[in-house]
C-alpha cells in the first residue's frame, strides 16, 4: 500500500534538485523522506544513468547485465552520497541539472573502476585495486608534446575503426582492453604496476601478453586508419 | 567528422604517442569516461542523444533500493584528485554534521502532513 502510494504520486515531484539532495542527506533521521526523494531522483535521472552506463559498458562482454548492475549502483551511490554534491551558487535550474548529470557520470566512472577491479562475482572482470588517475588531461599532454594544433579533428582515427576493432576482439581480449582503458593514466598511457599485476592474475596471463593484446588492438586501429588493414 | 590523413606525421608517432592520441580520441568520443569539461559535455550529449528504453530491472526504484549496492564493502571516493578536475565549479556541500535547515524540515513536515491527510 505504502509502496503503491510512492509509485503513484510522489509528494516530492516538484522539488528542486538541491532540496531533493537535502532530503537525501538526512536519511537516518528521515527515512521516509529519503525514500520519497530517492523515488523522485529515480524518476528524473534513471534514464540518463542507464544511457551513460550502457554507453560505457557496450564494449565489455555481457554488457547488458553489466550496465544494469552499474546503473543501479550509480543511483544508490548518488543518493547515499547526496551530501557531497552542491552546485556553485547562482546557477540556473538547467545548469544545476547539467552539473548533477556530470556528478552522476563521475560516480559511474568510479563504479566502473570498482566493477572492473573488485567484483568477485563477475568472473569476466579483473581484480584490480582502485587507483587514482593523474589530474592533467590527455590534451594537456599532447599539447605539451606539440602534437596538437587547432585542427584537433584532423588526425586519422575514426569511430568506425575503433568500433570495428573492439567488436572484432574475443570476449576475453575485449575485457582486457576495456579494463585497461578504464584504468590507464591518460596523461602518459601508463597502467600502474599493481594494476597490471592484478590484471595478469585475474586472467591467468603475463604482463607481456596483456600488453600484446592491447597493442595488437591499438595497432589494428592504427592500420585501419592508415588504410593498410 | 572531418578526416584528413597525414601519413607522414602518423608514421613518425611511436606506439606510446599513438596510444596517447587514441586515448584522447576515445575520451572525446565517449568510448571511455570523460576527463575534461569538453569531453564531459560530449559524453552527456552522446548519452542524451541515444534512444534507449529503461530495462525492467531498473524501472522500479524501490526494488533498486531494496537490492542495495553491489559490492557494498567499500565507500566511494568522490573527492579524489581526478574527480576534482571536473568538479572545479562544484562546491563541497557543507551539510555534513550540521542540523537540517529549518526550511527543509518544514517542507518535510508539510509533506508528511499532506500524505497523512490523503490517507
Amino acid at each position: 500500500m505504502e509502496q503503491q502510494k510512492l509509485r503513484n504520486k510522489n509528494p516530492y515531484q516538484d522539488e528542486s534538485i538541491e532540496d531533493l539532495l537535502l532530503f537525501l542527506s538526512y536519511k537516518e533521521q528521515y527515512p521516509e523522506e529519503y525514500q520519497h526523494a530517492f523515488v523522485e531522483i529515480h524518476r528524473r535521472y534513471m534514464g540518463f544513468i542507464n544511457k551513460a552506463c550502457h554507453q560505457i559498458c557496450k564494449f565489455f562482454s555481457n554488457n547488458e547485465e553489466f550496465a544494469i548492475d552499474l546503473a543501479g549502483n550509480v543511483l544508490l551511490q548518488a543518493c547515499q552520497n547526496a551530501i557531497q554534491f552542491e552546485a556553485a551558487k547562482g546557477l540556473t535550474k538547467t545548469e544545476v541539472d547539467e552539473k548533477f548529470k556530470e556528478w552522476l557520470v563521475i560516480i559511474a566512472k568510479e563504479e566502473l573502476k570498482w566493477f572492473t577491479s573488485h567484483n568477485p562475482e563477475r568472473k569476466n572482470y579483473s581484480s584490480l585495486d582502485s587507483i587514482s588517475l593523474e589530474t592533467t588531461t590527455a590534451s594537456d599532454d599532447l599539447n605539451g608534446m606539440g602534437m596538437l594544433t587547432q585542427e584537433t579533428d584532423t588526425y586519422p582515427i575514426t569511430k568506425e575503426s575503433v568500433t570495428q576493432v573492439l567488436e572484432s576482439l574475443k570476449p576475453r581480449e575485449r575485457d582486457i582492453v576495456m579494463t585497461y582503458l578504464t584504468h590507464v593514466h591518460r596523461k602518459n598511457a601508463h597502467l600502474p604496476d599493481e594494476v597490471m599485476e592484478e590484471l595478469c592474475s585475474k586472467y591467468g596471463t603475463t604482463s607481456f601478453n596483456v600488453r600484446k593484446i592491447k597493442q595488437r588492438a591499438f595497432d589494428k586501429v592504427r592500420k585501419l586508419n592508415e588504410g593498410k588493414a | 567528422m572531418k578526416i584528413v590523413k597525414n601519413n607522414e606525421q602518423e608514421q613518425n608517432l611511436d606506439d606510446q604517442s599513438f596510444e596517447t592520441k587514441l586515448l584522447k580520441f576515445l575520451g572525446e568520443n565517449a568510448f571511455i569516461f570523460p576527463e575534461t569539461q569538453q569531453e564531459m559535455k560530449n559524453f552527456i550529449n552522446t548519452c542524451e542523444g541515444t534512444a534507449l528504453e529503461l530495462p525492467e530491472a531498473l524501472k522500479d526504484p524501490l526494488a533498486i533500493l531494496k537490492r542495495g549496492i553491489k559490492n557494498p564493502n567499500r565507500e566511494i571516493d568522490l573527492n579524489n584528485e581526478e574527480t576534482k578536475t571536473i568538479e572545479d565549479n562544484l562546491a563541497q556541500a557543507a551539510r555534513e554534521g550540521k542540523e537540517i535547515p529549518s526550511h527543509i524540515q518544514k517542507k518535510m513536515e508539510d509533506k508528511r502532513k499532506t500524505i497523512e491527510d490523503q490517507d
